[in-house]
């Protein structure tokens, strides 16, 4: 069809005619392709935009999760080696011959040194063992069952150890002791 | 005709032309593809930090469910082990009536050192090193006593007694009250002289009629309360561990009396209306003083107790402590 109306108009229209039918056809095209464009990286930036909120949205959820449950784990971890150690030493002053004999009673706890990639702390006392961390802000506190006194102390999340010691000569009970490893 | 006067060239040019253009469609689709790219990064890093994070979460919940392996296990295990041993090899070698004190010891402690070994095998195969030895003073001498007992016999300066079991025949059993115990029930009687004061303890047959046997406690003879019952007899030996709070097993607390636990003052063992009656008693006293009437030569030296030290170490665990080994021996 384009060849057959070509045939007619090639005699009257010059040749540098054709260029300039042709500059007004780029012309057309570059206004819909800038339009498209526009409309193009605007749809691009929304859609992008949506899915990095969404994205985001579910990974700040993920997150708080992942951080209370491994808070959580590892809060009942350092209980319950603290409560090892308390019957530890429970056990180590039963039929101990007055204040003879020292007490010694240390338990090493491999606790993740990071949650969720973010560093925690670990805060006991005589009633619970606290875990925190602040971003995302979420503490976890777990009562334990510990019936020596606990030196209150908040020690970095990572490899602790729990201590118990009574002197020789000295008459129990002690205090139980957490410190960073 | 004019088919033939268009110069090709035309053509050429016209395809000329289109073709830089279709390069820019391809240069513009090229960059709606940067902007895809991007989003497909995000996408992408957004997906592994999602893997990455439900990974931890599926690792501290596997963990959780797991369990918490309790690293107290294997020392008090083992501690048990050591006392349980200890406490066994000490019954065994009284009862094995040694001469004398000394050799006592010896049987003693070497079984200690056999123990020791066995203990630190058993440790070691669980990745842990265990140690057991008596402390300096660690063995103290005492007297075992078993046999028949009369209103003449007694443990003389006992500043502990454990494993007194005081075994009564049933049918030579007296019928009493709690009243009338004092005067009649088959007593012993704990006389703590440095203060004075006794502290009895009597078996009878409660004279209500009923086939069973009962026990009593008083202090200076006054005031017997009737601790417990035993509801069936069955006519043989009924033994009554006064340390341990039993009769025939069963059990019955409060036997032993509170001024005597731990350390007290020495304090005699006597007995009262056992004349003519089936009784016999096992105990092992804290005392070098031999026992007066029959039971003089019912006793020999025994070890009373020992004092060990016991170091217990693994890779997470470091417990150590004294600890003294009186089997039988009533609750401070």
């Amino acid at each position: 069809m384009s060849d057959a109306g070509s045939e007619g108009r090639s005699a009257s229209i010059p040749p540098a005619a054709g260029g300039g039918r042709g500059s007004l056809a780029a012309d057309d095209r570059a206004v819909s392709v800038t339009v498209g464009y526009v409309l193009t990286l605007a749809i691009g930036a929304l859609l992008l935009s949506g899915v990095v909120v969404a994205v985001g949205g579910v990974i700040d959820g993920q997150t708080q999760r992942t951080v209370e449950s491994e808070l959580a784990v590892a809060g009942q971890t350092a209980v319950a080696n603290l409560e090892a150690a308390d019957r530890l030493a429970r056990a180590a002053e039963a039929d101990r011959p007055g204040s003879e004999g020292d007490v010694t009673v240390a338990v090493e706890a491999d606790l993740p040194s990071r949650i969720a990639g973010r560093p925690y702390r670990i805060a006991v006392d005589s009633d619970a063992v606290a875990v925190r961390t602040d971003s995302p802000d979420v503490r976890i506190e777990i009562p334990h069952a510990a019936t020596r006194d606990v030196s209150p102390t908040t020690v970095r999340g990572g490899a602790i150890r729990i201590r118990y010691t009574v002197a020789d000569g000295a008459s129990g009970p002690g205090t139980l002791e957490v410190t960073e490893r | 005709m004019a088919d033939v006067n268009v110069p090709p060239a035309a053509d050429g040019d016209e395809a000329d032309d289109e073709r830089p253009l279709r390069d820019g469609d391809r240069f513009r689709d090229a960059d709606r593809g940067q902007l895809l790219l991007v989003a497909g990064l995000v996408m992408a890093v957004s997906l592994v930090a999602l893997v990455v994070l439900l990974n931890a979460s599926i690792y501290s919940e596997n963990l959780a469910t797991r369990g918490i392996e309790a690293a107290d296990g294997e020392p008090l295990e083992i501690r048990a082990a050591a006392v349980d041993g200890t406490g066994t090899l000490i019954d065994a070698t009284n009862r094995e009536r040694p001469d004398s004190y000394g050799s006592a010891e010896t049987a003693v402690e070497d079984g200690i050192t056999d123990l020791d070994g066995r203990l630190a095998r058993t440790a070691a195969e669980r990745g842990g090193i265990s140690q057991l030895n008596p402390t300096g003073d660690g063995l103290r001498e005492g007297r075992y006593v078993a046999g028949s007992v009369d209103d003449s016999a007694a443990v003389r300066d006992a500043e502990r007694t454990r494993a007194f079991v005081f075994a009564v025949g049933e049918p030579s059993l007296p019928d009493a009250s709690a009243s009338t115990a004092p005067g009649t029930a088959v007593t012993v009687v704990f006389n703590r002289t440095g203060s004075n004061t006794t502290h009895e303890v009597y078996v009878y047959d409660p004279d209500d009629g009923s086939d069973e046997a009962a026990v009593a406690t008083a202090t200076n003879g006054t005031d017997a309360t009737e601790t417990c019952r035993l509801e069936t007899v069955d006519g043989g030996r009924l033994p009554v561990d006064l340390t341990a709070g039993t009769i025939d097993g069963e059990p019955c607390p409060g036997i032993w009396p509170a001024e005597l636990r731990g350390d007290a003052d020495p304090y005699d063992i006597e007995f009262a209306n056992a004349d003519g009656v089936d009784a016999e008693m096992t105990a092992t006293a804290l005392t070098t003083r031999e026992p007066d009437g029959p039971l003089a030569d019912a006793s020999s030296p025994a070890v009373y107790d020992a004092t060990l030290r016991f170091r217990y170490r693994t890779a997470d665990v470091r417990f150590e402590t004294t600890v003294r080994v009186a089997p039988g021996e009533p609750d401070e």
